[in-house]
């Protein structure tokens, strides 16, 4: 009879309407965005070598930051973007902004908005920090940059010829980067920075990554890839990284670690569905366990 | 309320009904989300095709072709060498529209043919560089008796012996061309298991990038449009 | 006629750009055999009308677009009114985008500059409904965590496990967690194992699959240049 009871409740639970598990998501997620609770943070090794080589390049050197993703990964990649350029700046090292998105140019934006214009007013544009934007034609612009940066960009995205601009003076091909970081939303983004132009002019190559595509890309570290900001979880471990190691920067917003706690819950919840999913076979199992011992 | 501030709320009041009529679409396909649907697909293509002529067409081909054209973007430009060679791409461009005249579609394969072209050509020695030459340049090096000397932990040792013995593997697993007996089999099957690892990797990590998505539009909606963050 | 010269462009243009990374370029300003021009040529240019050319790509999706939605509207299939929305989200899009309207006097400064209408859309509807697309996938994974993924086989479970000490390990969770081990077992720590097989596992999973792929694409690019495939450009027989 109990048996059986379990065998219905179990039969029931997998038939659950799923809207009940979109609620239960829903609900979890924005309690925790209400309660914002902090959590500790460590940095990982994929993304010390790119915060290392940061802190390392002397005054001057130009870093170009690609922003190769749209509003549909935002909430993964601009915080890491936003951090690296906070970083980048906070150095002294002058930051190009590019995009293989067409999305990129209000990207860019955003982050101009949020750190250049807020924490960095004094920095001056085209000097300390410059758009190139966005130019259509993806891993072949990465080709064409890795030629002659001015054979796709003659001007920038404001219509200044970039000889006038100081930020791109010491700059003819992409070899003559310091490093280029690309904030990759998928294709194209960091394979092709690493494919097209990292390996062919030796140019050191970092990334930020969705979750979906870091797995793949850490094929290349650390030989082909300098450092990687995995997903928000990385984007948090930078924030922590950047907040030990440049305390004079003080309390500055930090949405990757904001995030950290809805996205615990939420891993915490997928996990005990899982959990509930396979009820059933685990309960299977063990009977028959049982029933074998028995006998 | 100022212009610029009546100009942000409308644009988060927007935002935020879009939002939710796309959401509607978990309790079930309903006409609001067909509307936002629809919306996306215009808005989209006409965003790229924008875009794609302000940051590309004009700065690359009409001023490329006639450099007065850079003043009307910019009255203070000095004005650039014109570039003959960009009739070519202009050409091949106008030959790719022909795609949307049956009759004549036919001629937009030869612009499709040089973007082939060009692509197959980098892509085989890029490729073959990158993910092929480099990938075991890398599983190899550091030599494993190399590392003893320069102070490695025995555990890194055993990591790269491991990366080294779980590509083999799985290398052999996708080996298709030869029936999979003994050795083979072995270590197809050592192989499998690395290659699950990796995809349960790959799900963890995809897990956590799309709760991350939902997380930052609910944090739109409690924070930008109704301000309880 | 039709299918022969897209062949020949494929593996003219293939063949110059495989060449040009056997080829020394010539240094600027010195003479050169033809070929080393021709080949540097090929490789300072190509690129860039490429680029150029993937603009008409953009215009030719528009225009499709104009052609399947105003049919439809035309012959008032079904939801033909959905259709009209589109055609009318494009249509005010594209005119606001081209002629820069509310930026900077004429037609001067960036599309994209905050003032402009087409900034206005992207901020207002373009990003939130592409964000919100993307992030429906979040439900759709905890539907699948929920119905699909079962405990079936041991490759199944690996997968699982796998994948459950990266959920746990990739968050703080990771470390509350794993502060509660003893210090012997500190290698089974999520933090610690979840960053484990990703550097491992994982590393020498993807390299595989990475292998695979670039002989592939190699295989592929090889047959398309030697006119053994057609690649999409050649026509039916």
């Amino acid at each position: 009879m109990k048996d059986r009871t379990d065998t219905r409740l179990l039969a029931r639970l997998a038939h659950l309407d799923r809207r009940w598990l979109y609620l239960l998501l829903v609900v979890a997620l924005v309690v925790t965005i209400l309660i914002e609770p902090e959590l500790p943070e460590q940095p990982s090794l994929f993304l010390l070598p790119l915060y290392d080589r940061i802190e390392q390049l002397p005054p001057g050197a130009t870093i170009l930051l690609s922003v190769d993703y749209g509003p549909g990964s935002e909430p993964e990649l601009e915080p890491m973007a936003l951090a690296v350029t906070r970083h980048a700046l906070a150095r002294g090292l002058p930051v190009v902004f590019m995009s293989l998105w067409p999305e990129g140019p209000s990207q860019i934006a955003h982050i101009v908005e949020q750190v250049i214009r807020i924490e960095f007013p004094e920095a001056v544009a085209g000097q300390d920090w410059a758009v190139l934007g966005y130019k259509a034609g993806g891993e072949m612009l990465i080709n064409a940059l890795v030629q002659e940066v001015a054979a796709m960009y003659p001007v920038d995205a404001a219509g200044r010829a970039i000889s006038d601009l100081a930020a791109l003076a010491s700059i003819h091909s992409l070899a003559d980067f310091a490093l280029v970081v690309s904030f990759s939303g998928g294709t194209p983004g960091l394979k092709e920075w690493i494919l097209f132009g990292g390996d062919p002019t030796g140019v050191p190559t970092a990334g930020g990554a969705k979750g979906v595509g870091s797995p793949e890309y850490l094929a290349y570290f650390p030989r082909q890839l300098l450092g990687l900001v995995a997903g928000l979880k990385g984007a948090s471990e930078y924030e922590e990284a950047l907040a030990n190691g440049h305390p004079e920067l003080g309390s500055f917003p930090r949405p990757a670690a904001a995030g950290m706690g809805p996205q615990t819950v939420a891993h915490t919840l997928i996990l005990l569905f899982l959990v509930f999913g396979n009820l059933d076979i685990v309960v299977r199992w063990c009977r028959r366990r049982i029933g074998g011992d028995q006998s | 309320m100022s212009d610029a501030g009546l100009h942000h709320s409308l644009e988060v009041f927007i935002g935020a009904a879009l939002t939710l009529m796309v959401f509607s679409f978990l309790y079930r396909d309903n006409p609001l989300y067909k509307i936002a649907e629809h919306i996306f697909v215009g808005v989209s293509a006409a965003y790229w095709m924008v875009i794609g002529f302000w940051t590309t067409f004009w700065p690359n081909v009409v001023v490329k072709l006639l450099p007065a054209a850079q003043r009307v973007t910019n009255p203070d430009a000095p004005l650039p060498e014109q570039d003959p060679a960009v009739i070519v791409p202009l050409i091949l461009g106008l030959l790719m529209l022909c795609r949307l005249w049956p009759r004549l579609a036919w001629i937009s394969r030869w612009p499709t043919a040089f973007a082939v072209g060009t692509t197959v050509g980098y892509s085989l020695v890029r490729y073959l560089r990158s993910d092929f030459l480099n990938q075991i340049s890398a599983t190899i090096e550091p030599g494993l008796l190399a590392t003893a000397d320069s102070g490695a932990l025995w555990s890194a040792r055993f990591d790269h012996i491991l990366i080294v013995v779980g590509t083999v593997c799985a290398v052999a697993y996708f080996t298709f061309s030869r029936a999979r007996r003994g050795g083979l089999a072995i270590l197809a099957r050592i192989g499998l298991v690395f290659l699950m690892i990796t995809f349960g990797a790959s799900f963890g990590s995809t897990v956590m990038g799309r709760v991350t998505l939902l997380v930052g539009r609910l944090r739109f909606l409690l924070g930008d449009w109704l301000g309880l963050i | 006629m039709k299918r022969l010269i897209p062949r020949i462009i494929i593996t003219v243009v293939g063949t110059l750009l495989i060449a040009t990374s056997f080829v020394v370029k010539p240094t600027a300003g010195v003479d050169a055999p033809f070929v080393p021009r021709l080949l540097a040529y090929a490789d300072r240019n190509f690129s860039v009308w490429f680029a150029i050319l993937a603009v008409f790509s953009f215009a030719l999706g528009g225009a499709n677009l104009i052609k399947s939605h105003g049919m439809k509207v035309a012959k008032r299939r079904s939801d033909w009114p959905y259709s009209v929305i589109t055609l009318v989200s494009f249509a005010v899009v594209l005119v606001i985008g081209l002629l820069k309207v509310g930026g900077a006097p004429g037609w001067q400064g960036a599309v994209t500059d905050a003032g402009t209408a087409f900034a206005w859309v992207f901020e207002a509807v373009y990003g939130p409904l592409q964000a919100t697309l993307f992030s429906l996938l979040a439900f759709f994974v905890v539907s699948a965590a929920y119905r699909s993924f079962r405990l079936r086989s041991l490759e199944a479970s690996i997968l699982l496990a796998a994948a459950t000490v990266i959920l746990i390990g990739r968050t703080p969770l990771g470390v509350v967690v794993g502060d509660l081990y003893p210090d012997w077992l500190t290698f089974l720590r999520p933090d610690v194992l979840s960053m484990w097989i990703l550097r491992v596992p994982n590393t020498a999973g993807q390299r595989a699959i990475l292998n695979g792929i670039s002989l592939g694409v190699v295989a592929t690019s090889l047959r398309l240049i030697l006119g053994l495939d057609r690649g999409g450009v050649g026509g039916r027989r």
